[in-house]
Formats: structure tokens, C-alpha cells, sequence
């Protein structure tokens, strides 16, 4: 495993090289999954709030 | 078909059919591509083990194209059919090739450095690539310039189709121009001039990536749909006070 990490007298270039793309990948990925969760809880939360004024189909067969 | 997925409650209901099966795709391309990358490939003749850089940075600079294809499709798509769903799809793959042309160039200059003896040249092929970058940063400013969504819609996805004549620049840019970036070496038309060892984890890293990208985009394209329902709904909420109180 050792000789897997040590990339001899180019380690000081690869890792930053790696280091970089796994930030700024790691980065792109976990905001976008926050951004969508918070925008997704919003959207139910007013969803939720609103009051129905139509209602196209009633599967609990209640008078809407 | 296009016309059926431009509603987005029908698009919703398949990207999110797809969207488990391409995470998982991405977690173990990606895991065997490092694997390959760094265990189970050799260094390089010449550039020993600075070769390692390849499988991140060559996989970096053909999402950093493909993505801004897919911008380019998108963008025409949405200017001609009028698809709104591609607008946003461009608007989510934007980001996201952003980030892969800046890997692509910070990893080509750590690369750079020990192999031509420094961290940048003016050359064909670095140059048309920092163009991309700039392009990706422009169609995102601009998209996002105007009050009203659409216009900055349409004005961003013309500067994506103007901006397409950069993809065949950067791709021909080693043929067409005297550079210290070496040509390519996996799209030969006979055979890539390429060792399998080497060739079988950036596929692996390539394909991860592009799955990275497709999982990406879906989660980008469901947050903004959500974000543009949360302002009609608020929207509707305010004239309906207006008009009753």
C-alpha cells in the first residue's frame, strides 16, 4: 500500500493534482445535493400550506 | 419524444428513475477507474510516474467539452422547439463544466511543470481551453442577468451556440498549430497508440465522469424546477391576496 502513496520525486505534483479534482468535484457534488434538498423541503413546506382550490383527482373518495 | 419530456413533472418522473442507477454507476467506475489508476497500471516510459495525472486530467478535458456540447444541443433545442426543460438542463451542465475545464487545467499545469518545465504556455491548446473556461463563466453571468428568466435564457443559450466553434478549436487545436501539448492518443482513427493498461482506467475515470455528470445535471435541473415552482406558487399567493384584500 505504501509504495501505492509514494510517487518518488512527482508525489509534490500528483496528489495536489488528484487533491484538487476530489475538492472541487466533492465540492460541486455535496451542494448541489444541499441546494436541491433545501429548495425540495421549501417546495413541499408551501405546497402543503396552500389551500387546494381544485382538486383533479380524489383517491381517498372524500368530498373535496 | 423530445416533446414529451419538455413537461417537467413527465422529465422529473424519468430522471428520477434513472438517477439511483447512475450514482451507483459513478461510485464504482470512479472507485475501479482509481484503482486501475494507481494500482494496476504501470509509469510511464518517459514520464514515469507523473503519468498518474493523465487519468484525471484527460477524463477532466473531455467532460470540459462534452459538457459544453451538451450546453450546445440544449441551447438549440430550447431556442427551436422552445423545450423549457432544456434551458434549464444547459443552465444545470454549466456549473458542472466549469468545474471539469478548471480540473483540466489545474491538473494540466501540475503536469506541466515537472514534464515541460513549466506551469503554463500561450499555446493552441491551453489557450482555446482557458477560452472555455471564460465561455462556461460567461453563458452562467449571463443567464442569470436579467429579471425575466427567459430572456437570459435565450441570450445565454446564444452565446452557448456562438461559443461552439471553440469544441472543433480545442480538438484540432494539436493538428492545426505548432504546440508543446502532445496530439492525441486514444481517438486515432486506426488504433489508439495508447498500452491497455493505461487506456483501461481512463475509460474507467472517462465513463465515471460522464456518469458523475448525467447524476449532476438531473440533481441541478430537480432544484431548479423546484426553485421556479416555489416563486409561481409565491407569486400566485400574492396576487391572490391582492385581488382579495
Amino acid at each position: 500500500m505504501t509504495e501505492v502513496f509514494n510517487m518518488g520525486e512527482y508525489s509534490m505534483y500528483i496528489w495536489p493534482a488528484w487533491g484538487f479534482a476530489v475538492l472541487v468535484l466533492g465540492g460541486l457534488v455535496i451542494a448541489s445535493v444541499r441546494v436541491m434538498q433545501a429548495r425540495e423541503r421549501e417546495l413541499a413546506e408551501l405546497e402543503a400550506a396552500k389551500p387546494r382550490r381544485r382538486r383533479q383527482k380524489n383517491p381517498e373518495g372524500k368530498s373535496a | 419524444m423530445l416533446q414529451k419530456y419538455a413537461n417537467p413533472k413527465r422529465f422529473l418522473t424519468l430522471a428520477n428513475s434513472v438517477l439511483p442507477w447512475t450514482t451507483c454507476a459513478t461510485v464504482i467506475l470512479i472507485v475501479a477507474g482509481l484503482y486501475f489508476a494507481f494500482a494496476a497500471s504501470p509509469p510511464d516510459y518517459q514520464q514515469g510516474q507523473t503519468v498518474r495525472i493523465m487519468y484525471v486530467h484527460v477524463p477532466s478535458a473531455w467532460m470540459a467539452m462534452f459538457a459544453y456540447a451538451f450546453i450546445v444541443v440544449a441551447s438549440a433545442v430550447g431556442l427551436i422547439w422552445k423545450h423549457p426543460v432544456a434551458h434549464v438542463g444547459a443552465l444545470a451542465a454549466a456549473p458542472i463544466g466549469a468545474c471539469f475545464t478548471l480540473i483540466c487545467l489545474a491538473t494540466g499545469s501540475l503536469w506541466g511543470k515537472p514534464m515541460w518545465g513549466t506551469w503554463w504556455v500561450w499555446d493552441a491548446r491551453l489557450t482555446s481551453v482557458l477560452i472555455l473556461f471564460f465561455l462556461y463563466l460567461g453563458f452562467i453571468a449571463l443567464a442569470n442577468a436579467f429579471d425575466d428568466s427567459s430572456r437570459g435564457e435565450k441570450a445565454s443559450a446564444i452565446l452557448a451556440l456562438i461559443g461552439g466553434i471553440n469544441l472543433p478549436i480545442i480538438k484540432f487545436s494539436v493538428d492545426w498549430w505548432n504546440t508543446l501539448h502532445q496530439p492525441a492518443s486514444v481517438s486515432k482513427i486506426d488504433m489508439p497508440s495508447i498500452h491497455s493498461s493505461m487506456l483501461t482506467p481512463l475509460l474507467l475515470m472517462g465513463i465515471g465522469f460522464t456518469a458523475l455528470f448525467v447524476t449532476l445535471v438531473i440533481i441541478r435541473v430537480r432544484a431548479e424546477l423546484a426553485s421556479r415552482r416555489i416563486n409561481a406558487l409565491r407569486a400566485a399567493k400574492i396576487h391572490a391576496e391582492v385581488a382579495g384584500g
